[in-house]
């Protein structure tokens, strides 16, 4: 199974580190076009879509093997042998953040660093923990998806509204954005939404950057506080934000913020 | 005046929701009906509330998943479906369109919302139809797995069975051959051409008409088909084929289509055959096997007549020398248990033949126990057993041959003797059961293993050969009784509880049906009476035997009893004889070395003084083919060889 087909794997730029992008939840590869401009040029960039999602071959989608993050986890470190035999900075959005903490936990020696933005190890409230949201929450979100998934299959065309004006979108942007298989859709909200790695945090060594937002529905702040306290070598950096994309709503204050911990720890 | 109404309105009063809001959702305008729709005041939701919070929880999730990245970087989403919370709490399902649009140095987005309740309703519908199709589509894999399942079964079972099944449209008349049908006949499926006579052909052509009529038959019938027919296999050879099956019916009762089964029973008939063929050659051999025996008693019988002859002689010439006595005595008796050795294989070997003949008159059972005892006491008396008798009260009257009847008491009690140790008891008994006659012979001797029970009437089955030595016999005495037994309608049943713990031997004949209260036969003839033809003057017999030693101890015997004797060898030399010694009686024997006896008869019954002469005739098996040809040929009288002398006598004395 050639991973690069598997995973729509893209390299971009030259450098002596190699940095890995990772998508979260909902979309794909394309959330990080703000941000892959600022490293090109000092970094081997490479960007991929979770199988699953975005153009990823989507008949490698194992429900089995996707039952739980550590079947991510895997390609991930499959992705990173193939792109480089030295060990790379890691920037993981949402789920994905999970997804590299898992993966530094089983090949610690394959990562540099890991930078998490908009990270939670469990959404589901526990006790004392605050995920944020009840299992019954979890169960509306799933719902949700899947009535809109129904109208934003594959085979249906979108009307994008007012899209020409902006100069941003490129042209490479295709209908097939944050659209994928309802029932892989489905399966992959109830796995994300239902997991709980807090288990993972203590055992990661690798030296890490949680960036939180300052207003995020669905990695509170409450998360990013518990992540930092309970993982070994964890830094909290808080982005002034509403909502849990910085890196698209914020692009410059998260550029600002991974680079300074970047400068600061390794160059 | 412009009768249109102003933008005002028509932003306020929209047929949608129309809603502005800051990048991070902050509510800056609203129109009427939207607040209408979520029953909100204008002034609670404008700088009040983020359009966020109008949301359920599933809605933020989705806002922040998709809307948001999707808004940030296509500058448009449309056609989300979501739930809005209303101020009462309760939620209403909405079609939402969002442009993001810079406006100076922000951005701001515009909302469009639709109610879509009947849109929704009609998706859950379409929803919950596609999941019932799915699940039907799902139950269908299954029930075809099973089927296929089970069709595999069956296969791997009627391909074992040599069986196959094949049915034929009979509208289309289509036909169509199961795989294991197919295999049978060496086909494969694009080979057979799958019509009505394609299928027929594969039948031998002299049994299509058979087979097309049994169908046809069982079709209008409506009943079953089963017919035997010869099935043509690819590589050329013939199946035997057995096809079973029957017709199906519309609802109307026209035949539809034909079903069946064929069975590939070429096996089964080739066992059969050679079955056939065993069993015939079982009934040869076992035919050879009974000739032979007879054949053998035959043969046996003729070295013991002279003997038997010579042994009258020397009783006459009585000795003084007591060491001839008993040497003569010790002949005797052994010659006479050779010879009833041989009677009894004679008589097996008739019955078995089916050629003896009974005469049956009505007879008192009492008396043929009377004769028995007589016959078999001396060999008790010698071993010192004790006898008891239960001698019916009343008469039983049997229909049967007497002379028979006897003879099985008496081998009964013999063999009770002859297997019980000295000092042993013996009973007998005989009573009336219902319409049978029960006799019992009971002995405490040495008894019949249980598995030898059923065996012990058959011939040459005996218990234990050490034993038998002692005792004599070849085994055959029960064989011989079963058979008289079974001749008279009667059965026999053999009892013991093991070795060593005696047997009981029960005999059950039918009562006769008595027709008046006639008197019942006399007694038989006691053929133990040496009648000696003393009584009557001397005749001029001539003897024509080849059997030298046969013809010269007889003619000594005839001499002794006054006679006067004339032998000769061959039938031309006896021919001679007869017309020079002019014998009043001629003993024939047919089998002649030159002409036989037939010729000799009538060569002599050609001549003048030939007329009157007694001829009797000296046959081999005594058939009534050759008392017969005796007759035919002129003689007065009739003797089965060897000659028993009494017999002889009894004819002389009628002379």
């Amino acid at each position: 199974m050639n991973v690069y087909l598997r995973n729509n794997i893209q390299v971009i730029g030259t450098g002596a580190t190699t940095i890995v992008f990772a998508h979260g939840f909902g979309c794909d590869q394309n959330m990080w076009r703000y941000l892959t401009p600022t490293f090109k040029d000092r970094f081997k960039v490479i960007l991929f879509d979770l199988v699953g999602s975005g153009k990823s071959d989507l008949a490698a989608y194992d429900y089995k093997k996707y039952e739980s993050l550590q079947g991510y986890a895997a390609d991930l470190i499959e992705i990173i042998n193939e792109v480089t035999d030295q060990p790379i900075v890691f920037v993981g959005h949402s789920v994905s953040a999970v997804i590299g903490l898992l993966a530094s936990v089983e090949a610690p020696e394959k990562f540099r660093c890991q930078i998490m933005i908009g990270p939670s190890p469990c959404y589901i409230n526990d006790g004392e923990y605050v995920g944020g949201f009840s299992r019954s929450d979890v169960e509306e979100l799933c719902n949700t998806i899947d009535n809109n998934y129904l109208g934003w299959s594959s085979t249906m065309a979108p009307a994008i509204m007012g899209a020409p004006e902006q100069p941003e979108l490129g042209v490479e942007l295709t209908n097939s954005f944050c659209r994928t298989d309802p029932e892989i859709a489905k399966h992959f909200a109830r796995v994300t939404f239902l997991s709980d790695h807090r288990d993972a945090l203590p055992k990661s060594t690798t030296p890490t950057l949680i960036l939180q937002c300052s207003d995020d529905f669905i990695a509170p702040c409450t998360v990013g506080d518990y992540m930092q306290k309970t993982m070994p070598n964890a830094e909290l950096c808080i982005i002034d934000n509403v909502g849990h994309c910085p890196h698209l709503s914020a692009p410059d204050a998260s550029t600002l913020a991974i680079e300074s911990y970047l400068k600061k720890n390794f160059y | 005046m412009d009768t249109l109404p102003d933008i005002l309105s028509s932003f306020e009063y929209a047929a949608c929701g129309l809603v502005t809001t800051e990048v991070n959702g902050t509510i800056r305008r609203v129109n009427t009906t939207f607040c209408k729709w979520l029953d909100f005041n204008a002034d609670e939701l404008v700088d009040a509330k983020k359009i966020q919070e109008l949301f359920t929880v599933g809605g933020r999730f989705f806002h922040h998943t998709h809307w948001a990245p999707l808004l940030q970087l296509q500058g448009s989403v449309s056609e989300i479906q979501m739930d809005l919370v209303c101020r009462n709490g309760k939620t209403l399902p909405m079609l939402i369109n969002v442009v993001r649009k810079k406006h100076g140095d922000l951005s701001f987005d515009q909302l469009a919302f639709f109610v879509a309740t009947d849109r929704k309703n009609y998706e859950r519908e379409l929803l919950s139809t596609r999941k019932t199709a799915q699940d039907s589509l799902a139950s269908l894999h299954e029930v075809q797995r099973e089927l296929q399942k089970n069709r595999d079964f069956l296969s791997v079972a009627i391909s074992s069975a040599r069986m196959g099944i094949w049915s034929e449209d009979l509208h289309t008349h289509h036909v169509w051959l199961s795989p294991e049908l197919e295999k049978l006949a060496g086909i494969g499926s694009e080979k057979f051409n799958n019509t009505h006579e394609a299928f027929l052909n594969l039948i031998h052509k002299d049994d299509q008409a058979l087979f097309a009529g049994e169908v046809e038959r069982a079709v209008r019938e409506k009943a079953d088909y089963n017919v035997e027919f010869r099935l043509q296999h690819a590589e050329g050879f013939w199946l035997a084929m057995e096809a079973r099956g029957h017709a199906t019916y519309s609802d109307s009762g026209e035949a539809v289509s034909i079903v069946g089964v064929v069975i590939d029973v070429s096996d089964s008939k080739a066992t059969e055959e050679k079955l056939r063929e065993l069993n015939q050659q079982l009934s040869i051999n076992d035919r050879r096997k009974d000739e032979f025996l007879a054949t053998l008693a035959h043969e046996l019988r003729n070295p013991l007549a002279p003997m038997r002859n010579v042994l009258e002689i020397m009783r006459f010439k009585e000795s003084t020398d007591p060491f001839m006595r008993w040497s003569r005595d010790l002949i005797e008796r052994h010659v006479s248990q050779m010879t009833h050795l041989v009677d009894d294989l004679m008589e097996t070997s008739r019955i078995s033949q089916g050629r003896v003949e009974l005469r049956k008159q009505q007879i008192n059972i009492a008396d043929a126990i009377q004769h028995a005892i007589e016959t078999s006491h001396a060999l008790m008396e010698k071993s010192k057993h004790n006898f008891i008798v239960n001698k019916p009260e009343v008469p039983i009257i049997i229909d049967a041959d007497s002379t028979r009847i006897v003879q099985i008491i008496s081998n009964l009690l013999t063999n009770a003797a002859k297997y019980t140790p000295d000092g042993g008891s013996i009973s007998l008994s005989a009573v009336q059961h219902g319409d049978e006659a029960v006799i019992s012979v009971r002995d405490s001797g040495i008894g019949i293993p249980r598995e030898q029970l059923s065996n012990v009437f058959n011939m040459f089955s005996q218990l234990k050969p050490a034993l038998e030595r002692s005792q004599g016999g070849l085994g055959i005495g029960l064989a011989l009784v079963r058979g008289l037994v079974e001749l008279h309608g009667g059965t026999i049943s053999a009892h013991s509880e093991g070795d060593g713990k005696g047997s009981e031997f029960i005999v059950r004949l039918p009562i006769a049906k008595l027709e008046t209260n006639k008197q019942f036969a006399g007694e038989t003839q006691n053929q133990n009476d040496v009648e000696y033809a003393s009584s009557i003057d001397g005749l001029r017999i001539l003897v024509v035997d080849d059997n030298v030693d046969a013809a010269e101890s007889l003619a000594l015997l005839l001499e002794i009893g006054g006679h006067n004797i004339r032998i000769a060898h061959d039938g031309m030399t006896g021919l001679a004889a007869a017309e020079e010694f002019r014998p009043d009686v001629v003993l024939l024997d047919i089998g002649l070395p030159d002409i036989n006896g037939y010729e000799v008869a009538r060569s002599i019954r050609q001549q003048l003084w030939g007329k009157e002469m007694n001829l009797i005739a000296a046959t081999g098996w005594g058939q009534d083919k050759d008392k017969e040809l005796a007759h035919n040929s002129g003689f007065n009288n009739h003797l089965t060889k060897p000659i028993d002398f009494q017999k002889l006598n009894a004819l002389l004395q009628k002379t």
